[in-house]
């Protein structure tokens, strides 16, 4: 469990995980527009990209709450941007809170058959839905790059 | 598998509504900040578990309640949730620029 307690190790995780889950869900949109008739590959992505976005929760939680509280937050505040902090940081860490309900109910509707989805019409909601996953996760990666920077070159 | 979605979908948007009051009423109130706090040991984590909750609970209310949504009724679930979510990100990021820099 040596992992638990390595920093950079959590970090490069927490940061793999997301962009796996952001890749795999524009994969999924992918899916969504070509619209195959089998259904196995979209479920198999949007799972996969669902499990890499909690994977990616619950690490880079690990790392906030155990480190990032004591260790960079106290640089970032006495550096010339405390703002990565108090507007980022707080940002990030709660809009990331909004991802999971919402790539759960993405993985829910690649289940349905091309039938279903032209029937009740969820070609366009299921694909925008998607893509705002894929947007929300995006901003989340660049508001990480501010924090980081802030904490290596205050 | 209709049902699930109409369930997931709704209960996406309570999820939403709730992690942003929760996130900005803690912003404001001490009390509830230590309270949060005191539940898991960080306010972070136990806003987590508690949005893990509210989906779960209201998508198994909601799934048990609705046998047989309509098809407009599930469509506009999906752009609610999709609006919910773009309101909700900003108004989280909305309220800490101001709070930081009120």
């Amino acid at each position: 469990m040596d992992i638990l307690v390595n920093k950079p190790i959590l970090i490069g995780l927490h940061l793999g995980f997301a962009i796996l889950g952001i890749d795999l869900f524009l994969w999924l949109a992918g899916e969504i527009i070509a619209n195959p008739v089998k259904r196995f590959r979209m479920v198999w992505v949007a799972g996969a990209g669902l499990l890499s976005f909690v994977l990616a929760w619950i690490i880079g939680g690990l790392y906030y709450v155990n480190y990032y509280g004591s260790l960079v937050k106290p640089i970032i505040k006495a550096g010339s941007a405390p703002w990565a902090h108090s507007v980022v940081m707080e940002s990030k860490e709660h809009i990331f809170l909004l991802i999971i309900p919402m790539a759960a109910t993405a993985f829910f509707l690649s289940f349905l058959k091309k039938k279903e989805i032209e029937e009740y019409g969820l070609k366009l909601p299921f694909l925008v839905l998607v893509l705002l996953i894929a947007l929300i996760a995006l901003s989340i990666g660049a508001m990480g790059y501010i924090i980081s920077a802030a904490a290596r070159w205050g | 598998m209709i049902r699930k979605i109409y369930a997931s979908s709704i209960s996406a948007i309570v999820t939403v509504i709730f992690a942003v009051t929760i996130t900005i009423l803690a912003e404001f109130s001490e009390p509830l900040k230590g309270v949060l706090k005191s539940i898991s040991g960080h306010h972070w984590t136990t806003k987590s578990i508690l949005t893990v909750i509210v989906y779960l609970g209201v998508m198994a209310v909601i799934y048990s309640i609705n046998k047989t949504p309509s098809k407009g009724r599930v469509k506009r679930s999906l752009y609610c949730l999709i609006l919910a979510s773009i309101l909700g990100s900003l108004s989280i990021l909305g309220f800490f620029l101001w709070h930081a820099f009120k």
